[in-house]
């Protein structure tokens, strides 16, 4: 979208069209979705995240200032709902030897290169205290008290919640070979589900075969 | 901004994630459940309306299901039920109807036109009606424009009625064009329940100055019956249709003496809150049970009183719910909800024992059809749902049916409980507009 295209979607926007409503959102998807994607769990919670952005976006679009760029001011909405969603459970916290964390996954690590949905299944797959951390600090690139700040917790908690995150994404990396363990559940899990169904619907066509 | 002791690790998930956006497709569902933020941002009064037009609907649709029920009274309940599953599916169209009288009154002709247009389906004969609305010139086009319609092959001789009525006023009174256009419209498609309204309002347009608004009723009411085209809603609750079966254990005033039954239908529920939903259905349920003769209330007196009595019910149960979710996190959903269920008894079969002092045989009933019960039991369930992908989620359901009157011939206390499983269909994914 050309800046023109995208100030004339704006002031459709401001005037509550849901056509340029529905252009500004699909112009923005990919990028708004990125960002919610690694914050969240999950493509549903992604989904429900990225859209209470939107609503902000929509609601506050009045005090966008068209001096900056637009599309840093969505990318900063995204991330402060992501952070908001998981505000509650942030506090997931271990004493452990802190500055460690800064050596884990420096050395050993295999030179291959992973894809895109290997390493977001990956980052979605840590508890949300250390994705959230750790997509503030290495994926933005906040320090510690920076992170702190925003997420009203200590820097340790916050130092912390990274060296976990990076241990457990490191065993990840290294077992990429294999499955995940969570993939493997929720294909677990849906097998149980058809399971069940196709025994109901045999008891179904028996019954009617009755 | 931070310490420049570049992580490797950090590295690869940064430079791997970042210029992802073009990777991400478009889902549509997300911009529907978006319409629905911006819209309950709006207007949380709609949603108020919304509800009672789709209580009211649902209300129908239930109305009309046992009146289908009586209509067709015979012992074909599997045929009943795809013709149940008809109406649910029909379902969510009509609730296009609540919308319609929303839009703006005394629209005058265009806006007229306008919603004829969008109503008609494409394959009826909406062709003539084009050309209608731009030869509203002379005195005398109008009965032109009749003589057009008439050939589309749709009258029936009441239509004819309706636009010789037409025909008359259009002679007599020549700036009524609008009406005609609506008039002509509505037989034009097909209505066939309007006939009668339609010479009604030929002749009301005829008295009547203002015949703008009551120029709208046929419309509205064509509107009621080509439902296919209107699919848009702008503010458009959750529909699912859900096909379940489940095995359940059916007894007569204790669980000790139970005997295992089988249910399936269909079951259409309706969202209309986050947390809210309303669900009916249809199902055929086989209840068979065991109780002593004490609990069976017989119509008649033996001299001799059976020690037990065996019965295989096969009914038709019409359950009509609300429920509430207590819990929704990803995929995972659960709910509880409570209603009533009516149940028609399509056939019971029962076995009388006596024992075996008396000599007598076993003596069998075999009743159809007989009894029905409105609303006389009541559901207890609670619903665990998960999603497994944007348009199908699997349902689990326990559930606990228990009777607030006697049900079926001895009147017992047939009490229901079993787990329904099955499969759930989004069917807004079905309906939104492309």
């Amino acid at each position: 979208m050309g800046e023109a295209e995208l100030q004339k979607v704006i002031a459709g926007c401001l005037q509550h069209s849901r056509t340029d409503q529905k252009m500004l959102y699909k112009a923005f998807y990919g990028f708004a979705m990125s960002i919610c994607l690694r914050y969240a769990g999950n493509r549903y919670e992604a989904a429900e995240i990225m859209n209470q952005g939107f609503l902000k976006v929509f609601t506050n679009l009045h005090k966008y200032d068209t001096g900056r760029p637009f599309i840093a001011w969505v990318g900063r909405i995204m991330m402060n709902t992501s952070v908001d969603y998981y505000r509650s459970n942030l506090k997931l916290s271990l004493n452990d030897d802190l500055d460690a964390a800064e050596d884990i996954g420096h050395n050993d690590l295999p030179d291959q290169k992973l894809n895109y949905d290997d390493l977001i299944s990956m980052v979605q797959q840590l508890p949300n205290a250390y994705r959230t951390v750790f997509n503030l600090f290495a994926i933005e690139g906040f320090t510690h008290e920076e992170i702190a700040a925003k997420l009203n917790i200590s820097t340790g908690t916050s130092k912390s919640n990274l060296f976990k995150a990076r241990e457990k994404l490191k065993t990840m990396v290294l077992n990429a070979g294999r499955l995940p363990d969570a993939d493997t559940e929720s294909s677990r899990q849906n097998i149980v589900a058809i399971g069940a169904i196709s025994i109901g619907m045999s008891v179904l066509i028996e019954f009617i075969m009755r | 901004m931070k310490e420049k002791k570049e992580n490797k690790l950090d590295q690869l998930f940064k430079d791997g994630i970042s210029g992802s956006e073009d990777r991400i497709v478009f889902r549509e569902e997300d911009w529907a459940s978006m319409e629905q933020l911006l819209d309950g941002k709006s207007s949380k009064k709609a949603g108020v309306l919304r509800f009672i037009y789709y209580a009211s609907a649902i209300a129908a649709l239930l109305l009309l299901a046992i009146g289908l029920y009586f209509f067709n009274n015979k012992d074909k309940a599997t045929s009943n039920q795809t013709k149940l599953y008809g109406n649910t599916k029909k379902q969510p169209k009509t609730n296009n109807n609540p919308v319609q009288p929303a839009t703006p009154q005394d629209t005058g002709m265009i806006a007229v036109n306008k919603g004829l247009n969008n109503n008609v389906t494409p394959g009826q004969n909406n062709n003539p009606v084009a050309p209608l609305a731009g030869n509203h010139t002379g005195h005398y086009s109008p009965v032109n424009n009749n003589v057009v319609v008439k050939p589309s092959g749709t009258n029936t001789t009441k239509d004819s009625v309706a636009l010789y009525n037409n025909l008359v006023n259009n002679t007599n009174v020549t700036p009524k064009d609008k009406r005609v256009v609506n008039n002509t419209n509505a037989t034009a498609t097909n209505q066939i329940a309007s006939a009668g309204n339609q010479v009604q309002n030929g002749v009301a347009a005829n008295t009547t100055p203002d015949t703008v608004t009551e120029v709208q009723q046929p419309v509205q009411q064509s509107n009621k019956a080509l439902i296919a085209a209107n699919q848009k809603f702008k503010t458009r609750p959750q529909f699912s249709l859900s096909v379940l079966a489940a095995p359940d254990v059916n007894a007569v005033n204790s669980f000790n003496r139970s005997q295992v039954g089988t249910n399936f239908g269909l079951q259409l529920s309706v969202r209309i809150s986050k947390k809210f939903s309303i669900s009916t259905g249809a199902a055929y349920a086989v209840k068979p049970y065991e109780a002593g003769f004490s609990s069976y209330k017989a119509a008649y007196n033996s001299p001799i009183d059976p020690t037990n009595v065996y019965a295989n019910c096969k009914v038709l149960d019409i359950p009509l719910n609300m429920s509430y979710q207590v819990y929704s996190r990803g995929k995972n959903a659960l709910a509880l909800g409570t209603g009533l269920s009516s149940y028609f008894m399509l056939r019971e079969n029962y076995r009388f024992d006596y024992s075996p002092e008396s000599g007598w045989a076993p003596h069998n009933l075999e009743i159809k059809n007989q009894n029905q019960h409105l609303f006389g039991v009541l559901n207890v369930n609670a619903t665990y749902q998960r999603q497994i992908n944007s348009k199908f989620s699997a349902v689990v359901q326990p559930y606990m049916k228990l009777p607030l009157t006697g049900i079926g011939n001895g009147r017992v206390d047939l009490k229901s409980t079993g787990v329904a499983l099955g499969v759930s269909w989004n069917l807004n994914s079905v309906f939104k507009p492309k």
